[in-house]
């Protein structure tokens, strides 16, 4: 049958045709239906082979299925064409200006002194030291008498205070925590307590009326001087960097004995000497020494037995070397500038 | 204090570069703060520490310098000179502030100008020159540490009395000022009355001028305690009180007495007259047992008993070996030392604390766990990070004009507490609330030009209450302006946006209820409440203030959090999760527009039960559908039955209990 074999031919250039020029999806789907579908052009021819004679059907019935496989392929690979070409018109269609700024979340940021506070908390607990607190009103016996310093003591005058009234004013210091912890506690105990201080001094660029200070203490059985001298090495080390000089050297506070006062080589000048070491190179950073043996005994403590060792720091200052400021009075002012730089 | 290095070398032979002097003063204890040098000669700027009178002279500072370079101090000699008969009686009539008093007098002294060396000396060290026997008495005293003052002899009525001033007395001191004098202050008084505050500062009357032809010397050892609180009440600190107040060494007062006086014979002429005298009780050293043995376990570094018996002997102190203790006198100038941990401190600085090694302690753990306050701080603080809001610290000083402010939104019975001296008058107030510093701080960004912010602070706050002083630690946040914004959306700050942070950080387990104060907005601010307690208060800043301060609109809170438990904020027992699904159900009532929208809400939590896990109200609407007067809430509910699987039936049943509920607050059901 020439003529089916004509039709055949005719119905596979129309279908190709019709094919390569799809331009949509849908119109490539229902060229598909009307070639391929249950009633499509060429499954009717399917089924117009019994009209033929059977000598004839195996040869056309193959023409005709490889015109089927051939159409198949034909409309998947336009298929993947149509919608390559879709996917590359709707990125195109969603294209946008990515030099836009972002769109930025609100963020929550830790005041100066906090930061550094973690950072001395994760040092002391590390070596087993415990943070405890106290009352930023005391009793001038607190703040005073229970650390050897009567009411005579030429040491009241770096200290002058804030009265609330005649006994009672804002601590000056953080040590009277030294005597509440003691009568709290029974050795062995080491345990270091933040907390802000008061002294009537005039505001400058060194010094703040309102100001914080990182008390610490031990007490044991043979703590030695020699304990304190390394606690403060490690301290040093781990705030500052390996690479930091540490000095030890003698002083005097009423409720130490010996005393001392500890210094850093100064991380600004690498020691040679510059503005904010005053040119010695080195930076003092905190005042030291054993528990006088009397503020031990006003504590409950037995000299004889035990012996402690005690640090007050200015955390301000720490805060002032860690991050460069030069003006004590930047912590209390909360400047936007300041407070987003941390 | 000012020494020259010169000065220095006649009591002891140092010929160490002055910067090494420096050093070691600085490692032993007295700090050096500076080294110039004048012509060929150095002058060290040395820091005195408060217990260390010995060291208020070159004597002592060279004392210092022999003990730490093991150099033999130079003798002192006594001078000698022949005296006459002359003088006038001296009678201390209180010796406990008095110990010891010596005057001395000296006829025919020929009062002008010094010399320039000592002219020049005086000067290098910061002292103004005078004129010849006031320069010596300076000189005596910045060389040997013993305050002396000179009298005009003619000027004094027969006898010289060490006593308590009488009540109402008055005197004109050196420097003009006429000092009312009092019971607790010392004086120095002939039969007329006070010439001299003792160990503070001469009379006027009495002074040393360039017509002086006859002197009296004094040289005298007053008490430390009273000397500091005549100086403190009479607001006065002179070098000479400043040395007493530290103390100065008894042993030498008639000694530099001496010295002065032969100077002043060679140096101003006069022929030297009779030294009256008054030291009733002779002071005794008393020695103070040192162990060695102890000495080493206390500083956890072993120095040879041999180097320590060496130093200790180097600073003139007596050692008498007994066994394995032994006792020490000191000399008189240390009168700092009085225990043996006194010892430890003076072998140890002369050794050298870098001779310490660093060691850490070993020994039983002795834990303590922070306390509540100390990890409640750090998990708001972290919580209140993590949306977006800022920590402050502000000063607990704020402007008196600040009192009265958010007082009728705490506790009642609140008042404020100030300093009895303030620096200023206008910062004498203690914050007893947070609000009140984070307003100050809003005022100041506004002025600075920042408009947006969302801050916290969490601080201590003090107020008088029942009689009593109270130190509490508030949570603050304040919130002004955009809390976001971007070119695309944003989101204001306001009372909502304030409240839910707080039902964040709460839980949604503080109740609110309107308030009426003169500092917020009366319809847009609440106290809040938990358990029945008043723990803090919220809302808008009033107009009035925002007026007054040139404020925008400005949300505050505040939380009293010693109330709350660290429990409260972190479950010590957690609720284990259900793998069961959740059923959404979204209903929308409508109900009248004034009624409160947490009513609405009970009813709901009501008639759900447990079965209610979580809920939303995620749209208010009032216009067009909905009747006037009526606003429509919209609510997502989360439900879930936590032991089985919820049914639909079951979840409607309750829908069509909220229905019949509604209908008794006059609102209804709406159908979608």
């Amino acid at each position: 049958m020439p003529s089916m074999e004509l039709d055949i031919k005719n119905i596979r250039l129309e279908a190709l045709k019709e094919v390569s020029g799809a331009d949509s999806i849908e119109e490539l789907r229902s060229i598909e239906v009307r070639y391929l579908g249950r009633k499509g052009l060429i499954t009717q021819i399917l089924k117009d082979l019994k009209e033929i004679p059977p000598e004839q059907r195996p040869e056309i019935g193959r023409i005709i299925n490889d015109l089927k496989m051939e159409l198949t392929t034909e409309i998947e690979n336009r298929r993947v064409f149509l919608e390559e070409k879709e996917k590359a018109r709707r990125l195109e269609e969603e294209r946008i200006d990515i030099t836009l700024p972002g769109i930025n979340l609100p963020i929550g940021r830790l005041h100066p002194l906090t930061l550094i506070i973690e950072r001395v908390e994760e040092i002391f607990t590390g070596l087993g030291f415990s943070v405890v607190e106290g009352y930023e009103m005391e009793s001038d016996y607190y703040n005073f008498e229970a650390l050897n310093i009567p009411w005579y003591h030429p040491a009241r005058d770096t200290q002058d205070s804030f009265y609330i009234t005649d006994k009672l004013l804002l601590r000056t210091q953080t040590s009277p925590v030294q005597i509440r912890v003691m009568e709290q506690l029974k050795p062995p105990f080491k345990i270091f307590a933040p907390g802000r201080v008061y002294r009537r001094d005039q505001p400058t660029a060194r010094h703040s009326p309102v100001f914080h200070q990182i008390e610490g203490m031990a007490v044991d059985r043979d703590v030695t001087f020699a304990d304190l001298k390394g606690t403060l090495d490690v301290f040093a080390k781990a705030l500052f960097g390996e690479g930091v000089n540490t000095r030890f050297r003698a002083d005097y506070f009423p409720f130490t004995e010996p005393s001392g006062e500890f210094a850093i080589s100064c991380i600004f000048c690498k020691g040679r000497g510059c503005n904010i070491c005053s040119y010695s190179g080195w930076i003092e950073i905190l005042g030291c020494g054993m528990v006088h043996p009397k503020v031990l005994s006003i504590g409950g403590i037995d000299p004889e037995e035990y012996s402690g060792f005690a640090f007050g720091m200015g955390w301000d200052r720490l805060a002032m070397l860690t991050y460069g400021v030069n003006d004590i009075r930047l912590f209390l002012e909360n400047h936007p500038e300041f407070l987003r730089q941390f | 204090m000012k020494v020259l290095l010169s000065w220095i070398r006649e009591f002891v032979d140092i010929n160490k570069p002055p910067e090494e002097i420096a050093y070691r003063l600085t490692m032993a204890g007295l700090e050096v703060e500076g080294v110039e040098k004048v012509e060929d000669d150095y002058v060290l700027d040395v820091s005195i520490p408060a217990n260390r009178g010995d060291c208020q002279s070159i004597l002592g500072i060279a004392r210092e310098i022999s003990a730490i370079f093991d150099i033999p101090m130079k003798p002192l000699a006594s001078p000698t000179f022949s005296e006459n008969e002359k003088g006038i009686d001296v009678e201390v009539l209180d010796s406990e502030l008095c110990p010891r008093y010596t005057l001395r007098f000296i006829r025919n002294v020929k009062v002008g100008i010094s010399p320039e060396w000592l002219r020049k000396r005086l000067e290098a060290v910061g002292i103004r020159s005078i004129n010849n026997v006031v320069d010596i008495t300076n000189y005596i005293m910045w060389a040997l540490g013993q305050p002396l003052h000179a009298f005009d002899a003619d000027k004094i009525k027969n006898k010289v009395y060490v006593r308590r001033a009488y009540p109402g007395e008055k005197l004109t001191t050196l420097d003009e000022q006429v000092r009312n004098l009092s019971e607790d202050i010392l004086v120095i008084a002939d039969e007329d009355g006070p010439i001299a505050v003792a160990g503070v500062m001469g009379g006027k009357e009495s002074e040393v001028s360039f017509s002086t032809k006859n002197i009296l010397l004094e040289s005298a050892c007053f008490d430390h305690i009273s000397v500091r609180g005549t100086s403190k009440n009479l607001g006065l600190r002179t070098e000479a009180s400043i040395r007493f107040e530290k103390g100065i060494d008894i042993g030498i007062t008639k000694l530099a007495s001496d010295i002065a006086t032969e100077m002043i014979v060679r140096l101003c002429g006069g022929e030297v007259g009779r030294l009256s005298e008054s030291y009733p009780i002779e002071y005794k050293l008393s020695p103070i047992i040192f162990r060695p043995e102890k000495f080493t376990r206390r500083m956890g570094v072993v120095i040879s008993e041999e180097e320590v018996y060496n130093i200790l002997c180097r600073l003139g102190f007596e050692v008498n070996k007994v066994d394995s203790t032994w006792e020490i006198t000191p000399i008189s100038a240390r009168r700092d030392i009085s225990l043996e941990e006194d010892l430890y401190e003076e072998v140890m600085r002369i050794a050298g604390y870098d001779r310490l090694p660093s060691t850490i302690h070993k020994g039983i753990v002795g834990v303590v766990s922070p306390p509540e306050s100390w990890r409640k701080r750090k998990l708001l603080r972290r919580r209140l990070n993590s949306i977006g809001i800022s920590e402050v610290v502000t000063s607990s000083f704020i402007p008196v004009l600040l009192d009265g402010y958010f007082k009728e939104l705490l506790p009642e019975g609140i008042g404020s507490i100030s300093v009895i001296n303030p620096l200023r008058e206008e910062e004498s107030l203690l914050r007893y609330s947070i609000s009140q510093a984070l307003l100050n701080l809003a005022v100041n960004n506004i002025r600075w030009g920042y408009e947006d912010f969302s801050l916290f602070e969490i601080g201590r706050v003090f107020y008088k209450r029942h009689q009593e002083y109270q130190e509490k630690e508030h949570l603050g946040i304040i919130q002004s302006g955009r809390i976001f914004y971007s070119w695309e959306n944003r989101i204001e700050s306001s009372f909502y946006s304030i409240k839910g942070i707080l039902e964040y950080l709460f839980d949604g387990r503080l109740e609110f209820s309107p308030s009426v104060s003169s500092t917020l907005h009366p319809g847009r601010s609440a106290i809040i409440f938990y358990k029945g307690e008043t723990v803090g208060f919220i809302g808008e800043i009033h107009p009035d203030i925002a007026r007054m301060m040139k404020l925008p609109r400005i949300y505050v809170a505040e939380v009293d959090l010693t109330i709350f438990p660290i429990e409260f904020f972190l479950p010590n027992k957690i609720e284990e999760p259900s793998r069961l699904p959740k059923l959404k159900r979204d209903i929308a009532v409508v109900v009248p527009q004034d009624l409160p929208a947490v009513k609405v809400i009970e009813i709901i939590k009501e008639t759900f039960g447990n079965l209610l896990e979580d809920y939303e109200l995620f749209d208010i609407y009032k216009g067009p559908n909905i009747p006037e007067g009526m606003v429509n809430l919209a609510f997502s509910l989360e439900l879930r039955e936590r032991s089985r699987t919820l049914t639909q039936e079951e979840i409607e049943e309750r829908v069509e209990l909220l229905r019949v509920k509604l209908s008794n607050i006059n609102g209804r059901l709406r159908e979608w």
